[in-house]
């Protein structure tokens, strides 16, 4: 910080043109920030709220009780889809990581036999898909609509992360890998001991983007499962059909509370994005740093 | 590749050029053979999930295909006769034109605002001397982008309810409106909602690539400038802006290549049953008449497909511009 202080430039003379500047700078980015968290606030406010105030609710909770945190919490349809999501989020996440990075390993190599047939094998289905009907069949044939398998089937293929491990894979030192051949490694062994712990940057970085789109991802689901097969739905698509139902089989509670359930929900399923953010954090810090570093 | 501290060759000798193309291809198969079977995997969900699918281009070339009774792709063959009116409809269905509008207003504002936000939002955020302040908004602005659409829209739709909704509350009580505004109920207002919530969400994090492209620039540059009196705006204009043009024109680039498509996810979350018909997209309008209506299974798969070959040409043409002026592939 002190360093940073130090590092201002000399103030010579503040140009009035700069002063208007700096006006205009703070206004934006503080009108930007208010603009991002007071919604948010009034969520945070709204699900710790009884729902009789709620007309006189803006960015503080009133007739603060816990009710509707209790209600979503204990809500079977709630429970069963964020665990759907959680089962969902583990398996593609380990599936197309796995998959990604073991077929991009032999295409890492300059003379792996008919690379360009290979590559143009998986970068055309990352450019052109037939629709959304002949995947809709084709799910149907395997009797796969209306569960979770066909998300979880659907989302494993990721190209793009292909082709970011492919490149990071090319820089690695072959030498590393021979040795690990003269000492007997199978390809497996090498593969998993040898080349995963020398990648794990953009292991990380895969690993992460793939948790948040699985996780907020709702335009799989909502094709292949429809709403009489609520059980099987992911919780971002529990999420669009609670927030954009018009159910009017509710109680008196429920009536008053709606918003304040809705606002609950909305926290309760943020709860594993929260978990996972300290990385785009540490993200964050690492770009302001490789600036400083070379600035 | 000849490694010159051991003399081994490590990777590929050069080619014997009186070996056939085949016997190439069968030593390099057979020197890596231990680990070729490591792209079975992809290759088999990429088949099934991708190229699979890809047969069902058939049905849009029949004359009707009777999706009920659990028929598959494979009945393509058998039902109604070889047509092409089903491209012919492409053109006289009315919705294709209102959504394809849709579509491409709310992309085009999109590149007109929603673009150069960040960019803004980067450029004035380097401009803030003191670490935790910028990493701190950075943080917090980022969030938005990792919370998924249905919340987004949840979340506006709450504050900005017409029963106790927030907005609606200090709107009325300022005296702005006399009355609380649906605002996800009205036509008028779904385009800017769209346009408002891509930059709630996106900005922050989209400022990310051109902050660090601007904090990667020599700071003797702006050392100079300061001390030959140019002012901050200056600066910008003349340091910041044409050091960050290639990173500009990348993302440029890549935001028309997904020009046909406004967000499925975003449009589909926020359409009430008011605003359900007149403000489709093409993504969503696909939607409809695959899944929701589906009257005209062939017609619905022309659509697809068609939309489907747009975007590749597109992301194939943005990938070649970008190749030629700044030497990147995207792929």
């Amino acid at each position: 910080m002190l360093h940073a202080v130090r590092k201002k430039p000399m103030r010579i003379k503040s140009s009035p043109g700069d002063i208007v500047f700096d006006v205009i700078k703070i206004a934006v980015l503080a009108l930007f920030v208010i603009i991002i968290v007071f919604p948010m606030l009034n969520v945070l406010s709204l699900s710790v709220s009884n729902g009789v105030y709620n007309a006189n609710i803006t960015f503080f909770p009133r007739g603060w009780t816990f009710a509707s945190l209790k209600y979503v919490l204990t809500d079977s349809a709630f429970i069963r889809s964020f665990l759907n999501s959680l089962m969902l989020t583990v398996v593609v996440t380990l599936a197309s990581n796995i998959f990604m990075s073991m077929a991009a390993y032999p295409l890492s190599k300059e003379d792996c036999p008919c690379k360009k047939g290979i590559m143009m094998f998986f970068v055309i289905v990352m450019l052109f898909s037939a629709g959304i009907l002949p995947g809709y069949l084709l799910m149907r044939a395997l009797k796969l609509t209306n569960t979770i398998w066909s998300v979880v089937l659907v989302s494993i293929t990721n190209v793009y992360n292909l082709l970011l491990f492919k490149t990071n894979f090319e820089g690695l030192p072959s030498e590393v890998e021979e040795a690990a051949r003269i000492d007997g490694a199978s390809s497996i062994q090498l593969f998993f001991r040898i080349v995963v712990p020398l990648s794990l940057p953009i292991f990380a970085s895969c690993i992460f983007f793939t948790i948040v789109g699985t996780w907020n991802s709702y335009g799989g689901a909502v094709m292949y499962i429809d709403s009489a097969h609520a059980k099987a739905q992911p919780l971002a698509l529990y999420l669009y059909r609670l927030l954009t139902s018009t159910d009017s089989s509710m109680d008196s509670w429920m009536i008053t509370n709606k918003s304040n359930v809705q606002a609950a929900t909305i926290l309760i399923s943020l709860i594993p994005i929260l978990l996972i953010y300290p990385y785009v954090i540490k993200y964050i810090k690492s770009g302001l740093t490789i600036g400083s570093v070379k600035g | 590749m000849v490694n010159t501290e051991t003399g081994r060759s490590t990777q590929l000798t050069p080619l014997k050029k009186k070996n056939g193309f085949f016997r190439e291809e069968a030593r390099r198969f057979k020197k890596h053979r231990s680990i070729i079977w490591f792209i079975l995997p992809a290759a088999f969900m990429v088949a099934l999930f991708g190229y699979i699918p890809m047969s069902g281009i058939l049905i849009a070339f029949r004359s009707n295909f009777n999706i009920y009774g659990g028929r598959t792709i494979a009945d393509a063959w058998a039902s109604g006769t070889w047509t092409l009116a089903n491209f012919k409809l492409l053109f006289q269905d009315a919705t294709v034109l209102l959504a394809l509008k849709n579509t491409l207003i709310i992309n085009l504002v999109g590149i007109v605002i929603v673009f150069p936000l960040p960019i803004l939002f980067a450029l004035f955020l380097a401009d803030i001397k003191t670490p935790w302040v910028s990493k701190l908004i950075l943080i917090v602005t980022c969030l938005p982008n990792f919370l998924s659409w249905p919340i987004v829209v949840g979340v506006f739709q709450n504050f900005m309810s017409p029963v106790d909704g927030a907005l609606n509350n200090i709107l009325v009580k300022l005296g702005f409106i006399s009355q609380p505004f649906y605002f996800f109920g009205s036509n008028a207002w779904f385009k800017t909602l769209v346009i408002f919530l891509k930059i709630w969400k996106g900005t922050g994090w989209s400022s990310i690539i051109f902050y660090a492209a601007i904090a990667s620039i020599d700071k003797s540059f702006f050392e100079a400038a300061t001390l030959e009196g140019a002012s901050k705006i200056k600066r910008i204009w003349y340091i910041t802006i044409p050091t960050i043009m290639p990173t500009i024109a990348l993302m440029l680039v890549m935001n028309l290549t997904y020009i046909m498509s406004a967000g499925f996810e975003q449009i589909f979350a926020m359409m009430t049953s008011a605003t359900r018909y007149d403000q489709h997209t093409i993504d969503t309008y696909l939607y409809d008449i695959s899944i929701q209506n589906r009257k005209n299974v062939p017609f619905a798969t022309v659509l697809g497909v068609v939309n489907g070959l747009i975007a590749m040409f597109l992301m194939l043409g943005g990938n070649k511009l970008v190749k030629k002026t700044l030497g990147k592939s995207l792929w």
